[in-house]
């Protein structure tokens, strides 16, 4: 069975899809995440789906419930790389994926990251 | 114009994927714009997920329609929509009908859905005509190749496939099978029948000449007692007649003659027929014949018929001469008897090969094609107004003919009618000598014993106990062997061991004795395997446990008749595999094989012994086979034997027209050779009317 590779980069996990993704794998690598999320206390989570050519109603909402597993186990997920087709075509099908953010690129997405991290740190440090 | 570029099955997830991959493939092959590609593909891939989700699978389909569109059709036969009106409006539908430039559900419950979603092409885009379409198509089943789950599937389906037609197959065998045994047991039963008739007519055949045979004594007992009364009368032995009592009395006794000779015909041919006649050979000169004849006919000649004997050439015979005088004496008479007018003629045709070949010609009442056939058939008279006034018994001719065969010789006529019959009797001009040709070539003549016996000392016994008797042993080690031998010899009789390498003698037995021709040859089973009943069965004729005494052996060969004969076949032919190849070819057949080297052997040949048929190759040294064609044909008696070509040259029609009636087919060498097969060999002489057996 074909699974997407979950790939651990400090306190960041890195998912990038590399395949044609259809729906079981899309599935799995839902459930994939959370366990290895809760196994290595990650921070954040970086989803790279730069080459998917394709995102359709299914994996749209994946990518969503995705999110928001990550944000209800407290790590923030970012997803980045997404074609402006993919974009485009996921706005007329009338999804614009709430609560999931968004980089243009891995380098921004970590970026978001880290700043998202320091800010909960501050916060931490400083409440308000 | 609609083509369907390409289907695909809809049954997993990765089935999806596939459609998906498909549209975008389609899309740009036609000139979508990449965001309208990944646009159609989204809205292929939402629709065929619910596809999977409600129906279970179902097909995509890619078209290709005129207007410039690249439709999808998404179709299942699963539980249906109520109101595809209104799924067009729920929230899913409405954004994949954002995606595409048409969308379109049929749909009723229990009727299964068909979604079309169409794509229009820019009109930048060319149009492809039906060659890029094909193209296309080809393209799509390279780039897409089955994934291993679909081959595997497909593979299982075939599978499925393959063993439900086995399984048919096997059904209907049983079924043929079925009816197999059915017809078989009919043919069974019809031979049953058959044989129960045979047996019967049989049992006929020899109530009749023994009949025939009783009758003639009984009546001729008081028949010469008529003619000895009537030869005292005749004497004035007690007085003196009248001269009317004179006349009545030659009436009495002329009809007691006619009568005598009518019992007497009949007795012959009781006695041909229970094959108890035998041949009292004696040396004699044909003028003697002549001379019989001419003083015993004149009282049968009247005033309009003139009876002319052409005057023989001299010759020496050794033969039965009383039967041939009573042949000839038939013929003339016969003659005369359909011969009001005109004359009767006795000559001599030839004398060549050591045949005599003579000739009575009538030119009388003539005889229809239709009763030459039953010519020779016991009590046969030709209808006529001439028979009407004639008396006859219908015994002559058939008596004649086989006094002919006794004297191994044949009679046949031919005639016309209103112009006149001829009758030919060949006879061989010396009997129980051997004839000069047929030792000249490679057969044995003299008489043989054919042991079938794989023991050498065996062999040894038996050659010891027939030397005396003048007969040689020729050993057969098998059941093939034994055939092989039986196309060579014609042997006084077989000495059959049953246990034989490869295939049991009985199945030789049954053979021999199932074959009219080889029917008469005498068997003697001679074996360590104590089975007399199974012997007698099948139809030997004596059986005997080893070791054999010499004693009885030579008893029981020495009183056996000697061949007389069996139909053989005439291979003429200068190369000696071709002979052997017909030999082959002929292996299992029951008809004697004689071979000439030559055209001119081979005329001598089919002269002198009257073969069955003759296998004639075309290019030979010294007279090729049109020559001996052309001889053969000049002949009366071998022009009517059919004749079968077989030859190395390709024959060409203008060849063909120049053979002669009598060829009744042409095989070739090269035919046979090459497929290894002498199947038209054999059909050619089926068809020239050799009889090859009920077996065949």
């Amino acid at each position: 069975m074909e699974r997407i590779p979950i790939l651990r980069m400090g306190s960041y996990l890195l998912v990038t899809v590399q395949v044609d993704m259809h729906d079981q794998l899309a599935q799995q690598l839902q459930e994939d995440l959370a366990v290895k999320i809760v196994q290595t206390g990650a921070r954040g989570v970086l989803l790279d789906i730069s080459a998917l050519e394709l995102v359709d109603s299914f994996i749209g909402r994946m990518i969503g419930n995705i999110a928001a597993t990550a944000r209800v186990l407290d790590v923030a997920t970012v997803v980045v790389g997404m074609r402006p087709a993919v974009a485009i075509t996921l706005v007329e099908l009338g999804m614009s994926l709430p609560g999931v953010q968004t980089a243009l690129n891995v380098e921004l997405g970590m970026e978001l990251l880290r700043d998202r991290l320091e800010e909960t740190v501050f916060n931490d440090h400083f409440p308000e | 114009m609609s083509t369907r570029i390409s289907s695909l099955e809809l049954k997993t997830p990765a089935d999806l994927l596939r459609a998906r991959q498909m549209c975008t493939l389609l899309g740009r092959e036609l000139g979508l714009e990449k965001q309208d590609q990944i646009r159609l593909a989204s809205a292929v891939s939402d629709v065929g997920r619910n596809t999977l989700d409600h129906a279970r699978g179902g097909r995509v389909e890619f078209w290709f329609r005129d207007e410039r569109e690249l439709a999808v059709l998404v179709r299942d036969q699963g539980p249906g929509i109520a109101d595809p009106e209104a799924a067009l409006q729920g929230r899913s539908l409405a954004g994949v009908s954002r995606l595409v430039d048409a969308l379109r559900i049929d749909s009723a419950p229990g009727q299964g859905t068909r979604v079309w979603l169409v794509k229009r092409l820019p009109v930048t885009a060319r149009v492809p005509d039906s060659e890029c379409l094909l193209r296309l198509q080809l393209a799509v089943q390279r780039t897409l190749p089955p994934t291993a789950e679909q081959e595997l599937r497909d593979q299982s389906e075939q599978l499925l496939q393959l063993l439900e037609s086995a399984a048919q197959r096997e059904r209907e065998l049983q079924r043929l099978n079925l009816e197999l045994e059915e017809t078989n047991r009919g043919v069974m039963a019809l031979y049953a029948e058959l044989n129960e008739r045979a047996e019967n007519y049989q049992n006929l055949a020899e109530l009749k000449t023994r009949f025939l045979s009783e009758v003639s004594h009984e009546l001729r007992t008081p028949l010469n007692s008529i003619l000895a009364i009537s030869r005292l009368l005749l004497d004035r032995t007690d007085g003196d007649l009248s001269d009317e009592q004179e006349r009545q009395v030659e009436f009495i006794r002329s009809s007691a003659v006619a009568l005598t000779q009518l019992v007497t015909d009949l007795l012959d041919l009781a006695k041909t027929e229970a094959g108890k006649m035998s041949l009292r050979i004696t040396e004699f000169d044909l003028e003697d014949i002549w001379t019989g004849l001419r003083g015993m006919l004149r009282p049968l000649l009247t005033g309009a018929t003139q009876l002319i004997f052409d005057d023989p050439p001299p010759l020496r015979l050794r033969t039965d001469e009383r039967k041939l005088n009573q042949i000839l004496r038939n013929l003339l008479s016969n003659g005369l008897k359909f011969t009001p007018e005109g004359e009767v003629r006795l000559r001599v045709l030839s004398t060549e090969n050591d045949q005599l070949v003579l000739a009575v010609s009538d030119t009388g009442v003539g005889i229809s094609p239709r009763d030459q056939a039953r010519l020779f058939e016991d009590f046969t008279q030709v209808d006529s107004p001439l028979q009407a006034k004639l008396h006859g018994t219908g015994l002559g001719l058939s008596l004649s003919r086989r006094l002919a065969q006794m004297l191994g010789g044949r009679l046949w006529v031919e005639s016309e009618l209103g112009t006149g019959s001829t009758f030919f009797l060949s006879i061989p001009v010396a009997i129980g000598a051997a004839p000069a040709l047929i030792t000249s070539t490679e057969r044995q003549s003299e008489s043989v014993v054919l042991a079938v016996e794989p023991d050498n000392d065996v062999l040894l016994a038996y050659k010891t106990a027939l030397q005396p008797l003048g007969i040689s042993v020729q050993q057969a080690r098998s059941v093939r062997d034994a055939r092989r031998a039986l196309q060579l010899l014609d042997p006084v009789a077989v000495l059959l061991e049953v246990l034989l390498p490869y295939r049991s003698g009985w199945s030789l037995l049954a053979e021999l004795k199932h074959h009219p021709l080889t029917r008469q040859i005498p068997v003697a089973v001679v074996t360590d395997v104590d089975n007399r009943a199974k012997a007698e069965e099948l139809g030997a004729d004596v059986f005997a446990r080893k070791p054999v005494d010499r004693a009885w052996l030579r008893n029981w060969v020495s009183q056996l008749p000697r061949p007389a004969g069996r139909p053989h076949l005439l291979v003429i032919d200068d190369e000696p595999t071709a002979r052997y190849i017909v030999r082959e070819a002929l292996n299992d057949s029951p008809y004697l094989i004689r071979e000439a080297a030559d055209g001119a052997v081979g005329l001598q040949m089919a002269d002198a012994a009257g073969p069955a048929a003759i296998v004639l190759d075309m290019e030979m040294p010294q007279m090729d086979g049109f020559e001996v064609l052309r001889q053969l044909a000049s002949q009366p008696h071998t022009k009517t034997v059919p004749v079968i070509i077989h030859t190395q040259t390709t024959l060409t029609p203008e060849m063909r027209k120049r053979f002669p009636p009598q060829v009744v087919d042409a095989v070739s060498k090269s035919a046979a050779a090459a497929n290894g097969s002498h199947h038209a060999l054999v059909q050619a002489l089926a068809r020239a009317g050799l009889n090859w057996g009920i077996g065949e």
